[in-house]
């Protein structure tokens, strides 16, 4: 056990060692480094003595910081009081640590001395790898939908979409404080007329080890915009932009060993039904048009009758392929995967169905009896 | 009409379901980011201080006032400024910064040269090590910054894109050198050492190594003054600000303050008027230090808007 002492040029003040910590043989540990001692004049409560009585101490550990000037975590503060003359002195050390490791308490063993007392007591120090070696980040984002079902995140073409997303502290020793500013920014930045991110509990908040914390997102879409972006059919699992959300979150023991949770979420716009109900018939009655200025004789009865047929299998090819994507298939139309959610596909889908007429319903028995025979 | 017909139709027989899993989208990465205490504080041009803050984030300063002036910038993503000094060079004001990267994405280390107007020089420093400390010569046009890993000091040109850092000095025997202040008018540069009891003199004009025993603790930051020639040094091992004549025949160390509220001296510089200006990361303040009367003229606390 490597010891390293706070030794004193003056001899009035006690020697404090701590021992270095060490969890494994593969070099991983952390090293204190002591720095001279200085007389402390301030009134200071201290916790706990050593086994004898003969030092009471106090421990500070609310100022370490990461340095890089140091490559070290300082200033672990020890403030000793000998009994026998009353005098307090504090013991600066620094911590050098080497290999990853989680962000936890170490037993270290500190030990005080000085000519005519020494006692020694095991204490549990706040210990962390350098920046960048940490294992894992201490926050993740735990999506709410199982992973089956996860994809982009529905938001309608107008008014609010509300939704949430749920923050685990992974750590298994470690507290973590997450404050209030949670930044929300859409990816392209004209995306959504407005964006908001509030925590369901109470800000700053803090997050015990393996608990988890909500968050609660308002998006509002700039509706021409988001139509203007979801009018050309894309795949139905691509998405039309994104919302990062940036949760700061601070490990409330090294001061500025501070971290982000970042996410991605995926966007697609998904028109309202009645929008939907809207294009189908509107593309229906487009469709049913065009034979209709074809042809030499025209009887509005037989139209009319040809366009509600069409209108009736618009709306249940319609509604076979939104039961059918929402099992997690895929509607495919001329090799694109198309998403029956939207705008511009139900309207070509109406006017197919237009141009049809009677003999949409023939060719819905067709794939009726089609799919009955195989 | 049969056209019309045959092209529904077709158009319908392309239409067919396929039965695909999804997956999930979304990602978690970390990012590494620093609390906001100031880190160092360097004169930019007459009244004004260049503060850089530990996230990043740095500020001018008005000396006379205290108040937050109007030129901020943020350090890129991916990067931990470390030390930051700043004077006028061919006219112009320009603010630099020793960068070194935290995390995968970017690699390795620079000096980055920002102008009044945003402009960016990034100076690849090609030896491998922690960047640190970083001082200004106005007149040659030049920046110096010290690698604490390997101990060496290099220079750069100021304003070329194209600058390739040359060797200044190598010191051996040092611990870990950590901060720069430079003598222009003897052409010396002054370093500390971080982890001994050290200082080191580099005269710039041959390269020669000098070492000056300071019973300093940490000195996280030195500055000149060219009025009383002598090198004051923030001592946050000591938790005071100490002053030594570097060049004297027996060097003596004084300690200037070490007032209770000093806790984390990490950037220090001397203003026109002759007081200190020290950065103090853990008291989140600036504080204006009167050298003659050994007492603090004027705390800062340090807490500018984030936009």
């Amino acid at each position: 056990m490597l010891v390293v002492c706070a030794a004193t040029a003056a001899s009035a003040q006690p020697v404090v060692q701590l021992s270095s910590w060490q969890p494994d043989q593969s070099g991983t540990g952390v090293r204190f480094e002591a720095l001279t001692p200085l007389d402390e004049t301030d009134p200071i409560q201290m916790q706990d003595e050593v086994a004898n009585g003969a030092f009471e101490y106090a421990i500070d550990t609310s100022q370490i910081k990461w340095v890089t000037d140091c490559s070290c975590f300082r200033h672990y503060v020890i403030l000793v009081r000998t009994r026998a003359t009353g005098r307090v002195s504090r013991h600066k050390f620094r911590a050098l640590p080497s290999g990853s490791f989680e962000d936890q308490y170490a037993e270290i063993t500190m030990a005080i001395r000085d000519g005519s007392n020494s006692g020694s007591v095991q204490i549990a120090l706040p210990v962390a790898s350098a920046p960048g070696l940490e294992p894992k980040p201490l926050l993740f984002f735990r999506h709410e939908k199982p992973s089956a079902e996860a994809g982009p995140q529905r938001v309608s073409l107008g008014g609010t979409t509300r939704f949430q997303l749920t923050l685990k502290n992974v750590a298994k020793h470690t507290i973590v404080v997450v404050p209030s500013e949670i930044v929300v920014r859409p990816d392209p930045a004209d995306l959504l007329l407005g964006a908001a991110a509030s925590m369901r509990d109470a800000a700053p908040l803090t997050l015990a080890p393996d608990k988890t914390a909500t968050i609660n997102l308002e998006l509002q879409p700039d509706t021409w915009r988001a139509i203007e972006t979801s009018f050309v059919p894309i795949e139905s699992d691509t998405p039309h932009g994104s919302l990062e959300v940036d949760v700061p979150y601070a490990n409330p023991v090294f001061g500025n060993r501070t971290g982000n949770a970042l996410t991605s979420v995926p966007l697609r716009f998904r028109p309202s039904i009645l929008t939907l109900l809207g294009a189908l018939v509107l593309g229906t009655l487009l469709g049913s048009l065009i034979p209709l200025l074809g042809a030499k004789r025209a009887r509005v009865l037989t139209w009319s009758r040809a366009t509600g047929t069409a209108i009736v299998v618009a709306i249940i090819l319609e509604l076979v392929g939104i039961f059918l994507v929402a099992n997690n298939s895929k509607f495919v139309l001329f090799s694109f995967n198309l998403d029956p959610w939207q705008t511009l596909p139900v309207l070509l889908l109406g006017i197919a169905n237009g141009l049809l007429g009677f003999e949409a319903a023939k060719k819905l028995k067709f794939i009726h009896d089609k799919g009955g025979d195989s | 009409m049969n056209l019309w017909r045959a092209a529904a139709a077709s158009f319908i027989a392309f239409t067919a379901v396929v039965v695909v899993h999804g997956q999930a989208a979304s990602t978690t990465r970390p990012v590494q980011t620093y609390g906001a205490g100031p880190v160092a504080v360097a004169i930019r041009q007459g009244s004004e201080a260049v503060v850089l803050q530990a996230d990043g984030r740095a500020y001018t300063m008005n000396l006379a006032s205290g108040a937050v002036g109007s030129w901020s910038y943020r350090i890129p993503s991916g990067y931990q400024a470390v030390d930051t000094t700043a004077g006028i060079v061919r006219g112009n004001p320009v603010t630099c910064f020793s960068l070194n990267s935290r995390g995968s994405k970017q690699s390795g280390s620079y000096i980055l040269q920002v102008t009044d107007d945003k402009r960016e020089i990034w100076t690849y420093l090609r030896v491998p090590g922690v960047y640190v400390g970083l001082a200004l010569e106005p007149a040659r046009g030049m920046v110096y910054v010290a690698n604490s890993s390997t101990n060496q000091i290099f220079g750069a040109a100021i304003g070329d894109q194209h600058a390739r850092p040359v060797r200044i000095a190598s010191i051996p025997g040092a611990g870990r050198i950590g901060a720069l202040a430079i003598a222009p008018s003897t052409r010396r540069l002054y370093a500390s050492d971080m982890s001994a009891p050290r200082l080191y003199t580099i005269e710039l004009n041959t390269g020669e190594v000098k070492v000056v025993d300071a019973a300093v603790e940490e000195a996280r930051a030195i500055a000149w003054d060219g009025v009383s020639k002598r090198l004051f040094i923030a001592d946050s091992g000591n938790e005071a600000i100490m002053v030594i004549d570097p060049n004297a025949r027996v060097p003596r160390l004084e300690r200037v303050i070490n007032e209770k509220g000093l806790r984390d001296p990490s950037g220090l510089t001397v203003a026109p008027d002759g007081t200190l200006w020290v950065a103090d990361e853990s008291a989140r303040s600036i504080f204006q230090i009167a050298v003659d009367s050994r007492t603090i003229k004027r705390t800062v606390r340090w807490n500018p808007p984030k936009s």
